[in-house]
């Protein structure tokens, strides 16, 4: 059994019959109670790798372990142990605030009263009080997100996939959820997040880096920084990835 | 707060089928769009296709017995046989199709639905017809579609028209219904099979459409949730669909339009309610093949268009063209229109649709099995 959260092996992603090498072999290892951003150029690869991570993309080869379990072989019994955000919001537009949440509360099995005071506390952390009987669809962006944020945790998972979480969340309130996740990391949860927000991701425990569908670089942002001799990550992401957009 | 050990993943749940169940439900009646359609669309249906049936009808089949014996001329010994005549001029229209059998065999035939109507021309028809220039022609007609007897008499009285011969008689013997049906009467279960086939397949690719459109679906994924429970989940929220719909639909045709249901109600509700559901398995099968909603609809429409003309709605089956009928016997909706005909016109039961019952019930499981083994929890693309 693998010592990581997250392990893969020359994981690769071809879409089309190999037209798209979305995933070109990726080496990946996430430690427990770490916090672990994907940053790279739009279509670098990010969420083609979260959706393989997560056990719903199948990927073309290449092998997974999560949490000790062999994806996809085993995804079903992955599916309590993992809370997923997807790029998209990924809310049920129809159903209200806490609808959402309890539906989905129920899905993983949960208790009346385990929903309610899990459901609670996440509706408070991210600041949806006000919101808890709107219907989805009249939410602004950021607010759907968050929903879509207190949807992965409301099982209390242990590992944690966050793609663009925080996109469409105002500064004020991005610095928030960002003590928030370091929290949970601090309770020994895993969380893995892609961002395109340098700042953010800065405050990850490490780094990895993608461009065409690898994974380049790796490490702390300390280590990181130093290496390459930069102020900070905008400056290293410019430098290593900023010409894969115009090339393209 | 720790996650209970005890909350381990469970193979089939019931509580997950039902949670889903419910939130389609509620998706149900947030959405007004889709209520409007529940209500509105069944008695536009109605109204449309209940003006627009009428019209001539081709080779409906009959069966004639011509017992016939004719008269001889003692004197001349050439023999004046009218029935024969009046059989080759049947024979020669093409509003009937003629075949010879006995009379009684002919009236299990009508009985059955297979043919419209039994003829009999009586041993002394020539005979009488020539001493007291009267005869009589018994039809045993099947009497639910008021074209198909229309033809079957028009063609009968131009046979005499082409002999000029005046006095003869009908003995008009109906086998269903009861007095003279309406339009409507006979229009109505064929509306019913359609409404149902079309408005339950368009709901249910839309309402499983959406959980890719609105990228749920991915979520649904990571959940413990399994494809079975899903569309089992599904299925019974739409079912409830489903009875709603036949219920509007048998309420309107019986105080709306006047209708008259001779059979069963309790069985013409339970076999709409069948129909319905074969058809919910159908549409997630479809929705499966479905990018998005244009192409859910798409689908929806490529199965009820046809249907309408293959499975006898507009035109009967047993005129169509041999290679043609085969087509229809492959039709859904042309099982779910002999159904709801047998219940509502001619008074049958269970005995005599158990045929019908058999094959509906056959097209569920297997849609069912398809849907299945094209779902997946997970994606490849
Ligand atoms: N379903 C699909 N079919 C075909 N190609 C796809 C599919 N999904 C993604 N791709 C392609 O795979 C590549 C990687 O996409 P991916 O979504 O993983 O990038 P990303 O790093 O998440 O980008 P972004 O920052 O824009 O979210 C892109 O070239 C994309 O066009
Ligand atoms: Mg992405």
């Amino acid at each position: 059994m693998s010592e990581y959260v997250i392990e893969t092996k020359e994981l690769v992603k071809h879409y089309n019959k190999g037209a798209v090498k979305a995933v070109n072999g990726i080496d990946l290892r996430v430690r427990k109670g770490e916090i672990y951003a994907f940053i790279g150029a739009n279509g670098s690869g990010k969420s083609t790798t979260i959706d393989m991570i997560s056990g719903t993309l199948r990927p073309t080869s290449g092998e997974i372990y999560v949490l000790g379990l062999k994806l996809p072989k085993d995804r079903r019994r992955l599916s309590n142990r993992i809370g997923i955000a997807p790029q998209e919001y990924a809310v049920y537009l129809d159903l209200t605030v806490w609808e959402n949440i309890s539906f989905f509360g129920r899905l993983y099995g949960l208790s009346r009263k385990e929903i309610r005071e899990q459901g609670e506390k996440l509706i408070s952390i991210l600041k949806l009080e006000e919101k808890r009987d709107v219907v989805a669809e009249f939410l602004s962006g950021g607010m759907k997100r968050r929903l879509s944020i207190a949807i992965a945790l409301i099982h209390q998972p242990e590992l944690i996939l966050f793609d663009e979480a925080t996109v469409g969340v105002d500064p004020i309130l991005r610095a928030y959820f960002w003590d928030f996740f370091k929290s949970l990391r601090d309770d020994g949860k895993t969380i893995l997040v892609t961002s395109h927000v340098m700042d953010e991701a800065e405050k990850a425990d490490r780094i990895g880096l993608m461009r065409h569908g690898k994974l380049i670089e790796e490490g702390s942002p300390s280590e990181l920084l130093s290496k390459y001799n930069v102020r900070n990550v905008e400056e290293l992401f410019l430098l290593l990835s900023g010409d894969e957009n115009i090339n393209e | 707060m720790r996650i209970s050990m005890s909350r381990r993943y469970k193979r089939f749940s019931a509580s997950r089928v039902f949670a889903l169940s419910t939130r389609v439900l509620k998706q149900f009646t947030r959405d007004r769009r889709t209520l409007g359609m529940i209500i509105i669309f069944p008695i536009m249906f109605m109204l449309v296709f209940g003006v627009v049936l009428s019209g001539e009808v081709k080779h409906v089949p009959i069966r004639i017995e011509v017992a016939d014996t004719g008269v001889t001329n003692p004197f001349t010994n050439e023999t004046v046989n009218i029935g024969e005549d009046i059989l080759d001029s049947l024979v020669a229209n093409d509003r009937v199709e003629v075949e010879l059998a006995s009379y009684s065999e002919s009236i299990d035939m009508v009985e059955a639905a297979e043919i419209e109507a039994a003829v009999l021309i009586p041993e002394n028809f020539t005979q009488d017809l020539t001493s007291t220039g009267n005869a009589t022609i018994k039809v045993y007609y099947d009497g639910t579609k008021p074209q198909l007897k229309a033809s079957v008499f028009t063609a009968l009285t131009e046979a005499f028209k082409d002999l000029s011969k005046g006095g003869i008689d009908f003995e008009e013997i109906q086998a269903f219904g009861v007095g003279e049906l309406s339009g409507f009467d006979v229009g109505i279960p064929a509306v019913m099979g359609y409404i149902l086939t079309f408005l339950i397949l368009l709901l249910s690719v839309l309402t499983a459409i959406r959980e890719d459109v609105n990228h749920t679906k991915t979520r649904l994924y990571t959940t413990p949730i399994t494809p079975v429970e899903r569309i089992l989940g599904y299925v019974i929220a739409l079912s409830l669909f489903a009875m709603v719909e036949t219920t509007i639909v048998i309420a309107i045709a019986i105080y709306v339009f006047g209708a008259t249901v001779h059979g069963n109600i309790y069985l013409l509700f339970g076999a709409g309610l069948l129909y319905g559901i074969s058809h919910i398995f159908l549409a997630f099968l479809l929705s499966n093949f479905a990018k998005n909603e244009l192409q859910s609809v798409q689908m929806a429409i490529l199965i009820a268009i046809p249907s309408l003309a293959l499975s006898g709605m507009l035109i009967p089956i047993f005129t169509f063209p041999e290679y043609l009928k085969w087509v229809a016997a492959f039709v859904p909706l042309t099982y779910g229109i002999r159904t709801f005909e047998g219940i509502m016109l001619r008074g049958w039961g269970l005995a005599e649709l158990w045929f019908e019952f058999t094959v509906i019930s056959v097209l569920t499981v297997v849609f069912f099995v398809l849907a299945l083994l094209s779902s997946s929890d997970i994606s490849s693309d």
